[in-house]
């Protein structure tokens, strides 16, 4: 689950260093906290910006991606979307320091063909898109009960998500998602 | 605490498409994007850049260390002349979070124009800089190349001289012309891939104080912004590791010998 931020001032640059503290609480009882961080790297105005958590991997033919899971976790890491025929996956890290440095360890995994950066883009049309003031926190979830503090977001099919954001003034800001 | 609009909990794939989609964008991106890095210290002509002079001696060889906000720069190099000097350095220039590494070939020539107290200095400086990578930058399989031409002006003066240490101060600013080049992989150019380049121009201006002791051994502590970059942020060449404005931090170190009777100035 990915958590994101917008801050109210585009112009406003999280430092590489900060984190924003949310709370993830469930209906079932889970509760715990995450970082929002810089969503797009690297921090510097000019150049390209590549997601701080993200990155794809894409195996060798007769190598399925799920056979690299266990390297991949050994860095912080877990499949954000897997191809069907298993030959590609998204990744995030959850301790994104030295993506590029994973990314590229990666490619002497067994069976990797390669790896790529996750560049995002928007339509020139969109307005306001990827500031570089947007946040994010990628969050692990699994499914099962709820285990509070572990740093994991426990859920149960029916539960409601909430993410609470305690604002400067100490209003809070929240937004809820149902578990399919 | 800041202030945020608006929150969102969402479990899509990030990056704004789908794997399939994410293969062929990168080119352009990056080929836009890193069209300029090359480190670029303060102005080092002798006196002007608060280093001993060769007045007495005929060489010197300085190392130092660059700090960019995303990157730090390492660099060594031998100067050698008189009034007339010529210089050669090395060096590499890093950023860890990028994962990648330049290393810098420098080449510069100038002079030392002193009045006849050589209290002040008039330093005209030409250099030309090379820089080979990063390689594979943000595993694009593309590797860029950096040149840098600049021709430069540097004013220094003797703030403070007695017979054990001499404390220079020196400033500069240079007008630089950045090209860089973006080559891709072998594999990529049999697919259709080709190189492109881009240049822009930009000016340098530094300020240093150079310790010098027995007229032998400098230490000199350095500031230096670039600036003056046009157009679009994604659409212009900076140097590696920097940014436009950014205050780099810089301290060196110089020793002269060989030769000739020495002197501080």
């Amino acid at each position: 689950m990915y958590v994101d931020g917008y801050p109210a001032d585009t112009a406003f640059r999280l430092k590489s260093n900060q984190r924003l503290p949310v709370e993830i609480t469930t209906t079932s009882g889970d509760r715990e906290t995450a970082g929002l961080r810089r969503y797009l790297c690297p921090p510097r105005e000019r150049g390209p910006h590549f997601s701080c958590f993200d990155f794809l991997i894409v195996m060798q033919a007769g190598f399925d991606v799920r056979s690299v899971a266990g390297q991949l976790a050994a860095v912080g890491g877990r499949f954000n979307l897997v191809s069907s025929s298993g030959t590609m996956a998204g990744v995030v890290l959850f301790s994104p320091d030295d993506l590029v440095r994973h990314a590229r360890d990666a490619r002497s995994w067994l069976g990797v063909a390669y790896t790529e950066l996750s560049f995002p883009f928007c339509a020139e049309w969109a307005p306001g898109c990827l500031s570089l003031s947007q946040l994010a926190a990628p969050v692990p979830v699994d499914s099962g009960a709820a285990v509070p503090g572990d740093g994991i977001v426990q859920v149960r099919s029916g539960d409601t998500v909430v993410v609470a954001y305690r604002q400067p003034g100490g209003q809070l800001l929240d937004a809820r998602r149902a578990v399919p | 605490m800041w202030p945020i609009a608006s929150l969102a909990a969402n479990c899509l794939m990030r990056g704004g498409r789908s794997p399939s989609q994410m293969r062929p964008i990168h080119v352009l991106l990056v080929g836009l994007s890193l069209l300029g890095e090359l480190p670029a210290g303060p102005l080092r002509a002798q006196v002007c850049a608060a280093f001993p002079s060769l007045r007495q001696s005929r060489f010197r060889a300085t190392g130092g260390v660059e700090s960019y906000r995303y990157a730090t720069k390492l660099a060594v190099s031998a100067t050698s002349g008189r009034t007339l000097f010529g210089t050669i350095g090395v060096g590499r220039t890093r950023d860890g979070e990028l994962d990648a590494s330049t290393f810098d070939i420098r080449l510069e020539t100038g002079a030392d124009i002193a009045d006849h107290e050589r209290q002040l200095f008039l330093c005209p400086v030409v250099a030309v800089s090379v820089s080979l990578g990063p390689n594979d930058f943000l595993l694009e399989q593309n590797d860029y190349r950096y040149v840098d031409r600049a021709i430069g002006l540097g004013v220094a003066a003797v703030a403070v001289q007695s017979s054990r240490i001499a404390v220079l101060v020196a400033g500069g600013v240079r007008a630089a012309r950045l090209t860089v080049t973006y080559l891709p992989s072998a594999e990529k150019r049999s697919s259709g891939s080709l190189g492109q380049s881009q240049s822009d121009n930009y000016w340098l201006a530094g300020l240093a104080v150079g310790i010098v002791v027995k007229g032998v051994v400098a230490i000199r502590p350095s500031v230096s912004v670039p600036f003056g970059f046009p157009g679009e942020p994604s659409a212009l060449a900076v140097p590696f590791g920097r940014e436009e404005g950014e205050i780099s931090l810089g301290i060196g170190v110089a020793i002269v010998f060989g030769g000739r009777n020495r002197g501080i100035r």
